[in-house]
């Protein structure tokens, strides 16, 4: 019995993990306070470019007075994933529509899941205040 | 156009060649006969062979009448089973894979949830089949592989839902971490040291501070490993102290201690992932007993692998897109291969054919599957094609199937390739699946009725 019950205990452990890590994730995700925060294009060169966009924070066009500290925490998001990861024909149209930036008026922001002293969350990509999915249909629309 | 002709060519010299060899086939081939006559001619033939072999007293009577009484039993299984069982598992797979490309179509339309929901039922069955099994025999190593497998395809899909970032060196990794429960439960050596290699490169290469400090984890390997093996134990001790290297190689503090022996520290975690690298190698030669120009074709593989894996890791810092580090691949596939050839050549040695064979395989596969260039599809397409004629010619059916089965994968690679959309892709699997299995429950269906 004591050896069926450490069987169970050790093989169930990494679904356990797994379903906890899950769970904490979608936890922050859902409760924390949402920011949104102005980002710019990034030359993603790497193996799997393509299946991604890679961004960098704009700082300068982010509205800090969002944040709970009054100022923007630039510590919190110095070591966050930078990339959002989409479709790969979404992700190539992102992509260009990023690298030309500077030359089509286009606002790029990632909505973030923040808690003061945690690594934030990025929950969704936003071109122009439009969700990324209902500015590409509207872009097809048109 | 030229590849249907090469692939006519190939299918007539072989129906050729067997109907030169084998008379059966050549009355079935020629469909003068009805299916009964075939079957008493079938029938009469073993039943010659089987009185042959009596009277050159190689068999007793009461062994001869049994293999009689056997032969008038009808022989559903013997029929074309191998064949059989090939149509069924390929028909099987194309419908599978054909329900994973329309999953892949619709994945965005797919709620998160339900993804994570349908990824844990099947983690929940997996472990739970595991435990049944390991609870009744102590053994279900297939078992332990889909569940440690499950474990890495669980990280990439949270990875993508969160957006979380990481090298694969740190999903190599956390997933090793997570695995280690099942390899306690493992009674493969095999395993266990692939087990150990993955999490020594994943500790090794790493790029994450905080779990490059996790090398003390890396303790728990050596221990497991000594429970199978000694000698792995040691491969991954040489690991341990790559870790170790590593992890101070990120720490802050000790930066200026390591950066004065960093080529000593850089030589000794390459060593220890090549000798890692090599004994798990030569483990798989052992338990696929492999020929020894098998061996060599696998040695080049692997060298060419780890080369190109550690030029890939040396250049990350430079500009590097996916054509330039497949390429790199590909060119050293070839250098690789190039001595063996060379070598071959000066020694006059009788393998030479054998040897140039394997070159341009590695050449063509490695430039086909991995460039993708349309030079190259043509010249993988004309070595298999020469090679199943060889094969053919040489009567090695196993050999012919591989090359064959070469022949369709390119082709299932131009479909890829010219269909846009991955619903069509999977509609086409889906189609192709369930034609080849109607067409191995029609054909054999008719073919044991009339051997009956």
């Amino acid at each position: 019995m004591k050896k069926r019950s450490l069987f169970l205990c050790g093989l169930f452990l990494p679904l356990f993990i797994l379903l906890s890590w899950t769970g904490y994730l979608t936890y922050t995700s859902l409760t924390a306070q949402q920011v949104v925060i102005a980002i710019k294009g990034y030359d993603p060169l790497d193996l799997f470019s393509g299946h991604y966009i890679q961004y960098e924070i704009d700082w300068e066009k982010t509205n800090c007075r969002q944040f709970p500290e009054g100022f923007c925490p630039k510590k919190s998001f110095a070591n966050i994933p930078r990339r959002y990861y989409l479709p790969e024909q979404a992700a190539e149209q992102i992509d260009r529509l990023m690298q030309a930036q500077n030359t089509v008026s286009v606002r790029f922001d990632m909505v973030f899941s923040y808690i003061k002293g945690r690594q934030p969350i990025a929950r969704m990509l936003l071109i122009n205040n439009q969700k990324w999915f209902d500015y590409l249909k509207t872009e097809r629309k048109n | 156009m030229i590849e249907t002709l090469l692939l006519l060519i190939i299918l007539i010299f072989v129906l050729k060649k067997q109907n030169e060899v084998d008379f059966i086939s050549f009355l079935k081939n020629s469909k003068v006969l009805s299916k009964k006559q075939l079957t008493q001619i079938i029938l009469s033939e073993k039943q010659f062979k089987i009185e042959r072999l009596y009277k050159q007293k190689l068999l007793s009577k009461e062994q001869k009448n049994c293999l009689l009484k056997q032969l008038e039993q009808p022989q559903k299984m013997q029929i074309n089973q191998k064949l059989r069982r090939h149509i069924l598992w390929g028909g099987a797979s194309c419908v599978f894979l054909g329900i994973i490309a329309l999953i892949a179509a619709n994945w965005q339309e797919i709620s998160s949830i339900a993804k994570l929901t349908a990824y844990f039922a099947v983690f929940t069955a997996l472990t739970a089949r595991l435990f049944v099994l390991l609870m009744k025999t102590k053994r279900a190593e297939l078992w332990l592989w889909l569940n440690i497998g499950w474990i890495f395809v669980g990280i990439a899909l949270i990875g993508q839902i969160f957006h979380l970032n990481g090298s694969a060196w740190d999903v190599l990794f956390f997933g090793a971490l997570l695995a280690t429960p099942f390899i306690y439960f493992s009674r493969l050596k095999q395993t266990v040291s692939l087990w150990a290699l993955t999490y020594g490169c994943g500790v090794a290469f790493g790029s994450s501070p905080e779990w490059a400090s996790l090398w003390i984890l890396a303790v728990l390997p050596v221990v497991l490993s000594f429970k199978n093996n000694t000698l792995s134990a040691w491969v991954w001790f040489f690991s341990l102290i790559a870790s170790l290297l590593n992890s101070l190689w990120f720490s802050q503090l000790a930066k200026t201690f390591v950066d004065t022996f960093m080529p000593l520290a850089g030589a000794w975690i390459f060593l220890s992932i090549l000798f890692g690298f090599v004994y798990v190698c030569r483990w798989l030669i052992g338990v696929c007993a492999f020929t020894k120009v098998m061996r060599s074709v696998f040695y080049i593989i692997c060298l060419a692998a780890l080369f190109g894996v550690d030029y890939s890791y040396s250049v990350q810092n430079v500009i590097l897109t996916p054509q330039k580090m497949l390429v790199s691949v590909w060119g050293v596939f070839l250098l690789a291969a190039l001595p063996f050839c060379t070598v071959g050549l000066f020694l006059k040695n009788k393998k030479i054919a054998y040897i140039i064979w394997a070159f341009s395989l590695i050449s063509a596969l490695s430039y086909t599957f991995i460039t993708f260039q349309s030079a190259g599809l043509i010249l993988a397409l004309l070595v298999f094609a020469v090679a199943a004629l060889f094969f053919a010619y040489k009567q090695k059916t196993k050999s012919f199937y591989v090359c064959l089965t070469l022949i369709a994968l390119r082709l299932c690679f131009q479909y890829f390739v010219y269909t846009v959309s991955l619903t069509e892709v999977g509609i086409g699997l889906i189609g192709i699946g369930l034609l080849l299995l109607c067409g191995k429950y029609l054909l054999f269906q008719s073919t044991v009725k009339g051997e009956v």
